[in-house]
């Protein structure tokens, strides 16, 4: 096999400038794929972190009876205790309690209705980066003091502005109207059309006096030190045995269409791989095809000698491989600057859309940075290898078909 | 019409003859509405999360203007609910700052019971809206059943008013548009007030928690009081 | 016993809607050490006969058996191995690998046997040196002459020790001189190394150098002489 292989390589080298020109067609789709995959992974990279580190976390802890219907009273109990407790547990990098309430919010100008979320604002920023995506103003301050912080659009809604002060009411735990002055510290655009538009954040300790809620919350919300699935399952099941009462719920299972969402990518790659590799699947075998065509003569004395037409086709398709060798040296050089570009650089697109790119309720910035995955170059190079042998195997079929005679006689 | 707690009770006495369908459903409506009053309502509420109980003084000016001012428990003394027409404001003492309740919050409870903020500007009349028949005879009362004329601007998809031998309501049913029992409205301790008679307690069941309720019961109650006309402003909340 | 028998061989072409009778009914034994040429007009069927006996064409009718195994009976892959093992080819046009060397060219039937590396540099060394191109190893085609490609073709053919070697018009394309040291190169291998070998050709000089001669006329053997 070796010298059959060693046969191919030199036979590469007959037609230089074709198989030059082959292999560079397909480097350059190789480029496109693997500049389009960063990209692609960059943009689900972006939506993993908008939709699932700064809303959903990697676990989520709730009462049972929370989830759906989201009734204030389904809490869980002695939220500081449990959260002492996951603290402490291996493998958890952030640990944030929530609760969420009600509200009517009113400014001068006039008022609306809000689900005002309580966090501890340390933790929290620990956690997400709501706390970067400040456009105005400050974070909430880590002890409470009737700060609030504002999704951008809610306070264009009710035209206020950091230094203005807020009346949030409320219907109690006990039945009676709560109600607070919050002064707005703060005005933050996540991304997540449904923070910027209805977000308001204060201090879990000033949410829990005004609701009257105690030591109680909604929602503990938890970042892993491990981001795969295996890590998060594994963290959640650890979660579970620190509170058996409790509906502990990894991001996939809070939110099943985000995951069908993020699950997309993979299939995006595919298509993304499919169409460039079918046009360089054309080049390929149309070279494969005229290198058997052009050897009928010689192809038929190896016959004559005694090739057997299967090492025949071994000999074809190592040629269409080293193609592929070749292809894939060129475009890994050439689609690694591309990477390092993406990367670096990214796309700018604020020039044709300035408010960026919404796509099933989160926004993403307008410009793209890509996100380099073994998984994805990998694919891509699987992709190359697979065309060059798909494309040859009718060229190299052919090729053993031959008739000795006929093969030898032809010029 | 919802039910209301706009309650400045008006019936007029009973007459002799035997009373039609519209008769006593007028009654109804005027009953649950009112001219010019002046009361001191107890307010009790009773559901699976919380007991409470607060007293409250009610102005109201015909069914386009009300004003409740909340006298107790201590932490919501002060707090001031304003209807005019279809509007709702709160003034809130403890941030001493009015708010208007927006069209969105319409649907909320008032106060915590079992009201909701709609409840308190609805001004239509069941005599308008319904279509009824009605059972019964002055020897045992009588039973309505309404329902909804085909454009009326209503929420329910059917009324069962109960009413006594005095002609005065003693309970209503509010049914879903599927026919399920949404709540009911019950009065009783009908009382002679200024040759009115008045039921001075108003029971509101959930028809999903029968253990919940919200009652309503007059301590004091006077008619065609002379109340200032600018009570009913934003200006006034304050005080 | 012989090397190879042919009975009753005949070979029809289909041009459009004629058919052309290549080779009609010809019966032929080749014996082991036999030099023989197959000689004859243009057009008489000698290519035709040395193919269907290389198992490179089929016959229509009639059989050829080699070491008495009837090459019909032989799948295609089962057929290369038989031409692997038993048979060298020498072509009229040389028909070497472009891209091998001379080396190269004569080792690969020995690849394909499975010859070990050893072996193999030991046997393809002394069949280029017998073949006379001794240093030129690692010439590739197109760097030798005519005469000195169909030596190489020659070396290829014989150096996988085949039963059989079949030569068709091998001198065609070479000039007088050259034609000449080819054939006694040939004659060589069959008197000192014993190789059998089945040639056709129109050269006097070469049918002179047979030990027995076939002449074929019109696809029918005509007369079948051994000197
Ligand atoms: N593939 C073919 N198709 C049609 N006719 C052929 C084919 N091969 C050979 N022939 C015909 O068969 C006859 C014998 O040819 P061939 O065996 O090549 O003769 P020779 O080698 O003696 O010149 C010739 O008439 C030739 O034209
Ligand atoms: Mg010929």
């Amino acid at each position: 096999m070796r010298f059959l292989a060693s046969i191919a390589w030199r036979n590469l080298w007959r037609q230089k400038r074709r198989s030059l020109i082959t292999a560079g067609g397909m480097a350059v789709g190789m480029t496109l794929c693997m500049a389009l995959i960063a990209l692609m992974d960059g943009m689900f990279a972006d939506m993993f972190r908008v939709m699932v580190e700064q809303q959903l976390g990697h676990v989520q802890v709730h009462n049972p009876e929370y989830p759906g219907k989201r009734v204030m009273y389904d809490t869980i109990e002695d939220a500081s205790a449990v959260v002492a407790s996951l603290d402490a547990l291996d493998g958890t990098v952030a640990v944030a309690p929530r609760a969420f309430g009600a509200a009517l919010l009113g400014g001068e100008a006039g008022s609306t209705g809000v689900q005002l979320q309580g966090i501890e604002p340390e933790r929290e920023s620990a956690l997400s980066s709501l706390s970067e995506r400040l456009v105005h103003g400050t974070w909430l301050a880590n002890e409470p003091d009737h700060g609030i912080v504002l999704g951008y659009r809610l306070a264009e809604k009710l035209h206020v502005d950091v230094g203005d002060s807020l009346v949030a009411v409320t219907q109690a735990t006990d039945g009676s109207m709560g109600n607070e002055i919050y002064d707005v510290v703060g005005l933050i655009q996540t991304g997540a059309a449904q923070l910027d538009r209805t977000g308001a954040l204060i201090h879990l300790a000033d949410l829990q006096e005004l609701l009257l809620l105690g030591d109680q919350v909604h929602e503990i919300t938890l970042l892993g030190a491990d981001d795969s699935r295996e890590g998060i399952a594994a963290l959640a099941t650890d979660i579970q045995a620190r509170t058996p009462d409790a509906l502990v719920q990894t991001w996939w299972q809070t939110s099943p269409p985000t995951d069908q969402m993020l699950s997309l990518r993979d299939s995006v790659s595919f298509l993304v791989l499919g169409a460039a590799f079918l046009v360089a699947a054309f080049g390929v075998f149309n070279t494969m095809m005229m290198s058997v065509l052009e050897r009928t003569r010689e192809l038929g004395v190896l016959r004559a000698i005694g090739l057997r037409p299967g090492r025949l086709i071994a000999m074809v398709l190592f040629e269409s491989i080293f193609l592929g060798v070749i292809a894939t040296a060129m475009g890994l050089v050439l689609g690694g600057l591309a990477d390092a570009w993406m990367v670096v650089y990214g796309i700018d697109l604020s020039g044709y859309m300035e408010s960026g790119f919404a796509y099933n309720g989160v926004v993403l910035e307008p410009i793209f940075y890509g996100h380099v995955r073994p998984g994805g170059i990998l694919l891509t190079v699987a992709a190359v290898f697979i065309t060059s042998v798909v494309a040859a195997l009718l060229p190299a079929w052919r090729a053993s078909r031959l008739e000795p005679v006929v093969a030898l006689r032809h010029d | 019409m919802r039910t209301t707690i706009l309650m400045a009770l008006f019936t007029q006495v009973a007459g002799a003859t035997e009373p039609t369908a519209l008769e006593l459903l007028t009654k109804t409506d005027d009953m649950m509405r009112g001219q010019s009053s002046s009361a001191t309502v107890v307010m009790d509420v009773r559901t699976n999360r919380y007991e409470r109980s607060m007293s409250m003084q009610m102005l109201s000016s015909g069914s386009e203007r009300t004003l409740i001012r909340i006298l107790s428990p201590e932490r919501e003394a002060g707090t001031v609910t304003l209807k005019v027409d279809d509007n709702i404001w709160n003034y809130l003492p403890k941030v001493d700052r009015t708010m208007k309740i927006p069209n969105g919050m319409m649907g909320g409870r008032w106060m915590g019971s079992h009201f909701n903020n709609s409840d308190l500007v609805n001004e239509q009349r069941m005599s308008d809206d319904y279509t009824f028949t009605m059972t019964g005879d002055e020897g045992s009362g009588w039973n309505l059943s309404l329902t909804p004329k085909p454009d009326a601007p209503v929420v329910w998809g059917r009324v069962e008013l109960d009413v006594g031998v005095d002609q005065l309501p003693t309970a209503a049913r509010y049914f879903e548009e599927d026919g399920t029992l949404a709540r009911t409205m019950s009065w009783s301790d009908v009382q002679d007030i200024e040759g009115r008679r008045v039921p001075m307690t108003m029971t509101l069941v959930p028809g999903d928690a029968p253990e919940e309720y919200t009652r309503l019961t007059y301590q004091e109650l006077c008619f065609d009081v002379d109340i200032p006309a600018n009570t009913f402003s934003l200006q006034a909340l304050r005080q | 016993m012989s090397i190879v028998s042919v009975r009753g061989l005949t070979r029809d072409y289909v041009q459009g809607s004629i058919v052309v009778r290549a080779v009609r009914g010809v019966d032929l034994d080749i014996k082991d050490g036999e030099f023989t040429a197959i000689i004859g007009p243009s057009g008489s069927g000698k290519t035709t006969t040395l193919n269907c006996i290389g198992g490179l064409d089929s016959p229509t009718s009639g059989t050829v058996s080699v070491d008495g195994t009837d090459l019909g009976s032989l799948s295609a892959g089962a057929l290369s191995d038989l031409r692997l093992a038993r048979i060298g080819f020498v072509f009229q046009s040389y028909n070497l690998i472009p891209v091998l060397t001379a080396y190269e060219n004569a080792e690969f039937v020995l690849r394909l046997q499975g010859v070990a590396a050893k072996e193999r540099r030991r046997r393809v060394m002394q069949t280029l040196e017998n073949v006379g191109l001794k240093g030129m190893e690692d010439r590739r085609p197109s760097e030798l002459s005519g005469g000195q490609q169909q030596r190489v073709a020659v070396a290829r053919a014989i150096a996988g020790r085949p039963a059989l070697v079949l030569a068709d018009e091998p001198t065609a394309n070479l000039d007088s001189t050259t034609s000449d040291s080819l054939i006694a190169l040939m004659r060589d291998l069959n008197d000192n190394h014993g190789v059998t070998f089945v040639f056709s050709t129109h050269d006097e000089r070469v049918i002179r150098a047979a030990k027995r001669v076939v002449r074929m006329v019109d696809g029918e053997i005509e007369s079948d002489i051994t000197k």
